[in-house]
């Protein structure tokens, strides 16, 4: 049954793998490179290829390479995995697979709902390639040329992986209602991918450019064969639909196709003879660890198909949470029979690359842990006023958001924006619980809020909270804050030698308003646009910014705070005036700080203060400031 | 920084409580005579100074008010030298603030302590009564007990929305903060020679308490 199912799947991937594939593998005569063809021609859908196409030969495979898109086929591809469980090279198959799942990612871009659907598809996709690989088993495992692709998917996202490994255990049943679903759909997706579909089909025969593509795609087809033979039986769509039912071996299949093989060599001459003058490019050895990797990642996507209906539903919603994993099909070279590509395309299918990379992982990262969040929410609203005592950082998040910029009357409670806040400080917290909420964060998720989306925001949060800066502040690190306040005030008594030595006979410590500074990120002492120019210097220069614009700030008022007491300076601070003056002569005053102490930067004095740390001098210098660093000493003292 | 001149004193009080107890808005109505919905949440701690004219003295309250949130309190201990005195604020529409009070006294008894050995002053607010009232009339007496036994002066219902006995209060931890001030000066002498006399002690305690 389950292989069966697979079957029809899989022909559907043939039909993409063909029309993508036929331009690209046209080359085709050696294995590898049919593989690289093949791996890329799945995904044909073509939303970068266009502009590919300029370049004329090598816009075919251009397209291939970006095939991101594959995806037409709304609802098909379920069943795809079915194939490939059964064939013994599913490991192969498996690899193939990994490449095609990037197309997950653009269909994830580009439509929610459809997810679940475009995953499968993409799965049968991979499962497809797979199968084309066939022949070459030996070579794939031992590092044959091809992809290059498939340690993306595990940055993307490590959740995938897991996913995907339980998936593989439950092989290849695919439903029957897919494998349905698959076949009407192949027809619409050949047309989709015009230049993809072409040659390949019997019935329809392509005229066009893509002729050479045949060739290709009958060595593809023989791969398939030979690595998934149930898929080649389906692959020839409805003239072969007789052969779904049987399951013939391997053996069989090869049999049964090279008559189909022959032929469509035959058909495919032409073109090939136009791209065949391109000197086939020697795949990479290095790709050879990557081919393993995309294999692994490719069999968790396989398997990752629903095996049986009654699992259908739970692991179909597994998918819909996991971030899929990728193929970075689009990094690889073109087949060697094509131009290859030029470094700026290169760089630019990383770019593109790294984009669907960025944006599947915002949502599906984001997504998670919202849901999560709001499970928690609704569990607590459900007991009351248990919510306070089961989980504080609830309740503390709802009182923070109310004062949150409250003069902007944005974010409190019936405001555009409050829900968006509560949504990324909740999402924040099931994301790391091990840093929770503090107080300082919402005024700084509200600043992302007022600036990008939802999901980015949320990204953008988590990486800035993650940076180390932060991180010490927020999880109120003592020894890290302090050696920051200690290279805080080399650069002070540096900078601002009267000052420093005013503070020191006040007795103020810099934590006194730093601690403030830096966990509001300056959206407490300064008004938001202001703020907002010191933010963007610290993204440029690093958190050494974050005390140089401090050391700004005091040198702007230095001669108003000469003349303070204590809690004067610390009233002062946490608020300074003069906002319409602040702006300019703020940032030149900045400008007029380097952070230099005698020829130390920054980060070397850090590193020393660091190691000076149990030295008494410079205790007995910083004053009052050791005792925050050593509270020890204070309770020891009181008693 | 401390001034012991009859003429003039200066006081650091410590405002501490649960986050979003009123801290904030209690010190602006008492400093700024104004009240806002609006405050923004405290990070670390927030300063503000209060002169007070005092039979014909003048006193001079630094008040230091201190972040919520849990998660700064080992950060913000170190805030609580020095003080004279200090109000526990509690928000009586959340039962959880009121529970977090023992945890606060304790904690400022732990880490803080006069030069004479004993406690700070502390005044005990059950802020926002304008909305919860009817939770207090009818605990006044358990108020009281629970005040004895856990060390704190006097306690009031507050409303820094209303301006409810935000200045009664202050009085009141005026007074006792005089009255400690007071009974350290007449005990000093045997006091203070001690420790001096030991070094070993004087050696990590310079910098925390000032020679008397």
């Amino acid at each position: 049954m389950e292989r069966n199912d697979g079957s029809s799947s899989p022909v559907i991937i043939n039909d993409t793998a063909k029309s993508a594939g036929c331009d690209h593998h046209d080359p085709a005569s050696s294995t590898d490179d049919i593989f690289q063809g093949c791996t890329s021609c799945p995904c044909s859908h073509p939303v970068m290829c266009s502009g590919n196409n300029e370049e004329g030969a090598s816009g075919a495979v251009s397209q291939c390479v970006n095939h991101a898109p594959c995806i037409h086929p709304s609802g098909s591809g379920y069943s795809l995995q079915g194939p490939i469980g059964h064939c013994s090279e599913v490991s192969e198959a498996g690899d193939r697979g990994a490449r095609f799942t990037q197309s997950v990612i653009h269909t994830t871009h580009t439509d929610r709902k459809n997810r679940t659907s475009f995953s499968s598809d993409n799965v049968v996709s991979c499962t497809n390639t797979s199968a084309v690989n066939p022949c070459e088993e030996s070579r794939h495992r031992g590092g044959g040329a091809t992809g290059s692709t498939v340690h993306l998917d595990k940055n993307t996202s490590t959740a995938p992986t897991s996913e995907a490994c339980q998936v593989d255990r439950s092989p290849t049943t695919t439903s029957s209602d897919s494998s349905s679903h698959m076949t009407s759909d192949l027809p619409e997706v050949s047309s989709d991918d015009e230049a993809f579909i072409t040659e390949p089909l019997p019935p329809r025969s392509d005229p066009g450019p893509p002729v050479p593509a045949t060739h290709s795609r009958n060595t593809f087809e023989c791969g398939r064969r030979q690595s998934a033979p149930s898929q080649l039986v389906q692959d020839r769509g409805g003239s072969e639909s007789e052969l779904q039912s049987r399951r013939p071996g391997i053996v069989e299949y090869f049999s049964r196709y090279t008559p189909r093989k022959q032929r469509s060599v035959s058909q495919s001459v032409p073109g090939w003879k136009l791209f065949g003058k391109v000197p086939p490019r020697q795949s990479p050895s290095k790709q050879a660890q990557i081919i393993q990797q995309e294999f692994e990642a490719r069999q968790v996507t396989a398997h990752s198909s629903p095996t049986h209906h009654a699992s259908e539903q739970q692991s179909r919603r597994k998918v819909e949470f996991e971030p899929l994993s990728t193929t970075a099909l689009i990094l690889e070279d073109r087949p060697p029979n094509l131009p290859a590509k030029s470094a700026e395309e290169t760089q630019r299918h990383r770019q593109q690359y790294e984009q669907m990379v960025a944006g599947a992982k915002r949502r599906e990262l984001y997504e998670i842990f919202l849901s999560r969040a709001k499970e928690k929410w609704t569990s607590l609203s459900d007991t009351e006023d248990g919510a306070s005592l089961a989980e504080p950082s609830v309740e503390l998040i709802t009182q923070d958001i109310s004062r949150t910029f409250p003069s902007l009357c944005v974010f409190q409670k019936g405001g555009p924006y409050h829900n968006l806040l509560r949504n990324i400080l909740g999402a924040y917290t099931c994301y790391r619980p091990d840093v929770g909420y503090v107080q300082g964060m919402s005024s700084i998720a509200a600043v992302l809020i007022l600036n990008m989306g939802e999901a980015e925001a949320f990204i953008s949060f988590s990486n800035l909270i993650n940076r180390p800066c932060q991180l010490a502040f927020y999880r109120v690190d003592h020894q890290l804050m302090c050696r920051y306040f200690r290279t805080f005030q080399v650069f002070l008594e540096e900078t601002l030698p009267r000052l420093f030595l005013h503070f020191q006979s006040l007795g103020l410590s810099p934590d006194l308003y730093l601690m403030d500074w830096i966990l509001s990120l300056y959206t407490k002492p300064l008004p938001l646009d202001v703020a907002c120019r010191v933010w963007d210097l610290y993204f440029r220069d690093g958190e050494e910014f974050l005390f140089r614009a401090a050391l700004g700030i005091l040198r702007l008022f230095q001669d108003v705070l000469l003349h303070m007491d204590l809690i004067s300076v610390a009233q002062f601070l946490s608020r300074p005036p003069g906002e319409e003056l602040l702006s300019d002569r703020l940032f030149s005053c900045i400008l007029a700080t380097p952070l230099l102490s005698g020829n130390r930067k920054w980060s070397q004095v850090s590193h020393l203060t660091n190691r000076v740390i149990t030295v008494s001098k410079s205790q007995r210098e910083i004053g009052s400031n050791e005792l925050f660093c050593f509270p020890q000493v204070l309770s020891s003292c009181s008693c | 920084m401390q001034n012991n001149h009859h003429k003039e004193h200066l006081y650091k009080i410590l405002v501490i409580g649960d986050l979003g107890v009123g801290k904030t808005s209690i010190i602006k109505r008492y400093v700024h005579h104004n009240f806002s919905p609006n405050y923004r949440a405290t990070i670390g701690v927030d300063f503000a100074l209060k002169v007070l004219n005092w039979d014909q003295e003048t006193v001079r309250l630094q008040l230091w008010d201190i972040a919520g949130q849990e998660r700064f309190g080992n950060m913000t201990r170190v805030y609580y030298r020095e003080a004279m005195g200090a109000f526990i604020v509690f928000d009586v529409t959340r039962p959880a603030s009121f529970e977090a009070v023992t945890k606060w006294k304790e904690d400022l008894d732990s880490k803080l302590t006069l030069a004479n050995g004993k406690h700070v002053a502390t005044v005990l607010l059950a802020n926002k009564c304008d909305q919860g009232r009817d939770v207090l009339t009818n605990n006044g007496i358990k108020m009281e007990q629970f005040c004895q036994e856990n060390g704190f002066v006097g306690w009031y219902e507050t409303s820094a929305k209303e301006n409810i006995n935000i200045d009664e209060a202050a009085n009141c931890l005026v007074k006792h903060i005089m009255a400690s001030e007071n009974d350290m000066l007449q005990s000093e002498v045997p006091d203070t020679v001690t420790p001096q006399l030991e070094k070993d002690k004087g050696g990590t305690c310079s910098s925390c308490f000032r020679s008397q």
